[in-house]
């Protein structure tokens, strides 16, 4: 196992793919922090608070589009140049070969974040002159739950990645099931932020014309709200949206039970992945 | 060209891909009929079908950049373009029977949308109430986006001799495409002017005259912003599918534009292309 | 007679059909084993199982006499490299950090051995260049080189010369034979390259639909090849009529042309043909080759 992390971050140093994403990532971080600079500079009659917390927490927003083209690309060569048997004659367990990639995966999830972290951190300290809005334990949770995020991802992609043969599906698979999430995460978000109830004109039991409160239909109650909110809680794409707005800010239960939710996609997605892989027919 | 195009038809035949695609899509446009029958069903919604008919222009963007790459990216990776070079096709030729398959293959999913939209919809949720003019702008109109589409997927797909290189830039540029129109779109959708209301000392509300909007754009930056948003395929899909365009002519000038531009430039390139 | 790897009743189905049907093969300590079969018949399949990449059906195999269902299996398998189809190779990094990859998932503490490894294939000049732009020889030597990086006491070779060119199978060849000499390593190496073949191995598998059809060792096969003379005369008609006097099996090919199974004094041939004025153009030993041994073995082309 040792000496399979150890070969997966030799070609990780090696691979082209790997540096220009994380240059991307610390032009991203620099330049999102920039915007808010400006937006500080420009409106600055109005005076005002910028905070760093909206730019920082970006990452968890674009880590998941940036790991579903990055696993397939990096691992997907493992299955297309057929390298993943050099590890398998000599010996290897598909367990270890599998929980290498997981682990690899991870790790580069992590870098990419840091990396991004630290652009706006470079940037957003010295200029910025809100800091950071969210009280700091606050903060630091918020912090934690978007790295094991980020590691879900990673597992998530993995299991597809090292299960597809072709490079090139794989990579369509996780760019699209990515796109799916986002779109039902914009779903999800839109239904439970319906308003209870919704203002208009009409004639009151006076038969004036007033300003009326009218019950919305589309509100979710009971225990259709409650799935709402689970899912809510659950998918990937959601808990970014969580972290990156500032929902998250006084809902520390929520914050765990996120961090929960993350934790278990990564291992309920890695025994998956390493049950089917076991049994798949290599060629 | 012919004998180019009945080789990539009888590989159509033959692709799960291919009829894998077709049938999602026609269950995609029979979801969206359901899903909008039980909005009906559950909130009292009033509903028809021209809310979905067009729901396709959204997402065949993302079907071709998907489709293109995997299917016609076999070429590359099995080899199978020399033996069509080596037996005498032009790569011209080569170029562009992709490219026309490739738009067949989007009709014909778009088409499959369609149907399930009336077989599935109309029982559900009635007919269409757009006045046939509107209709037909809008169908033709979606017909050139989809062409445009098409000819960026090819002009990526073409141009690159890994499939799953490019598979990743046109599912990605598409979604970039997508970010961008909706952002457009949302600083275009921003309104003149405010109307704040502010509730009185003694509890009424009461409107307060309207004030210019910063955010709104004017002049030659709403100019700017309009046409890319009427140029990007992205923006043209976001106005086909809620059939809310108000000059179609410039929308389908302008993908008939991007489609000559990324053709003619991707069998420029492809005709210079050292192949393996 | 140790062996290095022992198939009983090894069995790989997949839906219907039966890549694999009770295949039971031998390869001796130290030999280059010539694992023959025609396209199709099953040898990638048992590669694929032997290497670990597929589960049997049925059957079982061992290495160096450990069962593939014990667990010191995998660590066996260390004293193994294997190139299976096409060689496997990270198309984007060079020959060199090909193998530096390879060294680490072995984890070989130091990279001193590469250079040496790379002279050995004949790669030591190719520097900055990724594998993406190597020819096909040089990919399948590379493959080679990686394979070997473990130190392996057994290399399992896929077809290993197709499509390489005349020079560049020479070289393969030449390298086999130097890793079979001079470090003793056993070589199992499938081809439908028979020619080829019969210039490496001293033991031989024949494989038919899945089935071993025949074993045996180099030497076994030349008994089994049939000498025979060819002989040129000027009138086959009188040859026969003389060989029949004779008593011996003979063939005849054509107006000029026969073969003859038997050990001929040569002479006494001679002169009985002169009697008949028949002339004896010439006569030449010929073994009967691996291919018509084969053929005959697997039934011609009736399977196809």
């Amino acid at each position: 196992m040792r000496n399979l992390l150890s070969a997966n971050f030799f070609r990780l140093r090696k691979s082209a793919l790997f540096w220009g994403v994380m240059v991307l990532m610390l032009l991203l971080g620099a330049g999102f922090t920039l915007q808010r600079v400006w937006e500080q500079v420009a409106y600055a009659e109005f005076g005002g608070l910028y905070y760093i917390d909206e730019a920082f927490f970006n990452y968890t927003m674009i880590i998941g589009i940036v790991m579903a083209v990055f696993i397939p690309l990096f691992f997907g060569t493992e299955h297309s140049d057929g390298t993943i048997r050099n590890k398998l004659t000599v010996g290897h367990s598909r367990v270890s070969v599998y929980l290498a990639h997981v682990l690899t995966a991870a790790t580069v999830a992590l870098l990419f974040c840091l990396t991004y972290i630290l652009a706006v951190l470079s940037v957003g300290v010295p200029l910025l002159n809100g800091g950071i809005e969210r009280p700091l334990p606050t903060f630091l949770l918020n912090l934690l739950g978007s790295l094991v995020l980020a590691a879900a991802y990673s597992a998530l992609f993995t299991l597809v990645t090292l299960n597809v043969r072709q490079k090139a599906i794989s990579a369509v698979a996780c760019i699209l099931g990515t796109l799916a999430i986002i779109f039902a995460s914009f779903y999800v978000r839109a239904r439970l932020s319906e308003p209870e109830t919704w203002f208009n004109y009409g004639t009151d039991e006076t038969g004036e014309v007033a300003m009326l409160e009218y019950p919305n239909d589309r509100y979710l109650r009971g225990t259709e709200r409650a799935v709402y909110e689970f899912i809510y809680d659950f998918l990937p794409m959601t808990q970014s949206m969580q972290y990156y707005s500032s929902y998250s800010k006084e809902h520390t239960p929520q914050t765990q039970r996120m961090i929960a939710y993350a934790a278990l996609i990564s291992t309920l997605s890695t025994g998956a992945g390493i049950a089917l892989f076991r049994r798949k027919d290599l060629k | 060209m012919t004998k180019l195009l009945s080789a990539n038809l009888l590989g159509l035949r033959k692709s799960h891909l291919f009829w894998g695609t077709v049938v999602l899509s026609f269950g995609f446009g029979a979801f969206m009929c359901v899903t909008r029958f039980l909005e009906h069903l559950n909130y009292s919604f009033e509903v028809s079908l021209s809310s979905v008919f067009f729901g396709y222009a959204m997402v065949v963007g993302v079907v071709m950049a998907a489709f293109i790459p995997l299917f016609f990216g076999t070429e590359y990776s099995d080899g199978a373009i020399r033996n069509k070079l080596t037996v005498g096709h032009s790569r011209i030729a080569v170029y562009f029977a992709n490219l026309i398959t490739s738009l067949g293959v989007a009709v014909v999913c778009f088409a499959a949308y369609l149907l399930a939209c009336i077989v599935v919809g109309v029982p559900l949720i009635g007919g269409l109430d757009l006045p046939a003019p509107l209709t037909a702008a809008a169908l033709l109109g979606s017909l050139l986006m989809t062409a445009a589409y098409c000819a960026i997927s090819t002009f990526i797909t073409m141009n690159c001799s890994k499939k799953a290189t490019s598979a990743v830039v046109c599912l990605l540029g598409v979604f970039l495409l997508l970010i961008a129109a909706i952002m457009t779109l949302s600083m275009l959708d921003a309104p003149e002017f405010i109307q704040g209301y502010v509730m009185s000392i003694d509890g009424q509300i009461v409107d307060t005259k309207p004030e210019p909007n910063p955010a709104y754009l004017t002049g030659m930056k709403r100019e700017v912003y309009q046409f890319f948003y009427d140029l990007m395929p992205t923006g043209q899909g976001i106005q086909y599918s809620n059939v809310n365009f108000t000059n179609p002519s410039r929308l389908m000038g302008l993908a008939a534009v991007i489609f000559a531009a990324f053709t003619g430039a991707g069998a420029a390139l492809f005709q210079r292309k050292d192949l393996k | 007679m140790e062996y290095v790897l022992t198939t009983q009743g090894l069995s790989k189905h997949y839906k219907d059909f039966k890549a694999l049907d009770n295949l039971t093969m031998h390869v001796p300590k130290g030999s280059i084993y010539g694992f023959v079969g025609r396209n199709g018949a099953g040898k990638t399949t048992l590669i694929r199982l032997i290497c670990g990449l597929q589960v049997p059906t049925s059957g079982s195999y061992s290495l160096y006499g450990v069962d593939n269902t014990q667990k010191e299996l995998s660590k066996i398998r260390r004293r193994m490299g294997a190139v299976v189809e096409t060689p496997s190779i990270y198309l984007d990094l060079t020959a060199q950090d090909n193998l530096k990859e390879q060294f680490r998932v072995l984890g070989v503490p130091s990279d001193d051995g590469i250079p040496e490894l790379l002279k050995l294939v004949g790669l030591e000049a190719t520097g900055k260049k990724k594998a993406r732009n190597f020819s096909l020889g040089m990919k399948q030597r590379l493959g080679i080189a990686v394979a070997l990086a473990g130190n392996p006491d057994l290399l399992v070779l896929d077809e290993p010369v197709n499509g390489l060119d005349p020079q560049g199978i020479i070289e393969i060849r030449e390298l086999i034979l130097k890793l079979n000499r001079e470090r003793r390593i056993t070589v199992l190496i499938s081809s439908h390259i028979l020619d080829e073949l019969s210039k490496l191995a001293t033991y031989y598998g024949f494989i038919d639909s899945g089935r071993i059809v025949k074993e045996l060792s180099a030497r076994e096969l030349e008994t089994a090849c049939r000498k025979c003379l060819r002989i040129e005369v000027t009138d086959t008609r009188i040859l026969a009529r003389v060989l029949d006097g004779m008593g011996v099996e003979y063939k005849i090919l054509s107006d000029g042309q026969a073969d003859v199974f038997a050990h001929l004094n040569i002479s006494q041939l001679s002169r009985a043909l002169d009697a008949e004025r028949c002339e004896l153009l010439s006569a030449q030993e010929r073994d009967e080759s691996l291919e018509s041994y084969f053929v005959n073995l697997v039934g011609g082309a009736s399977h196809d």
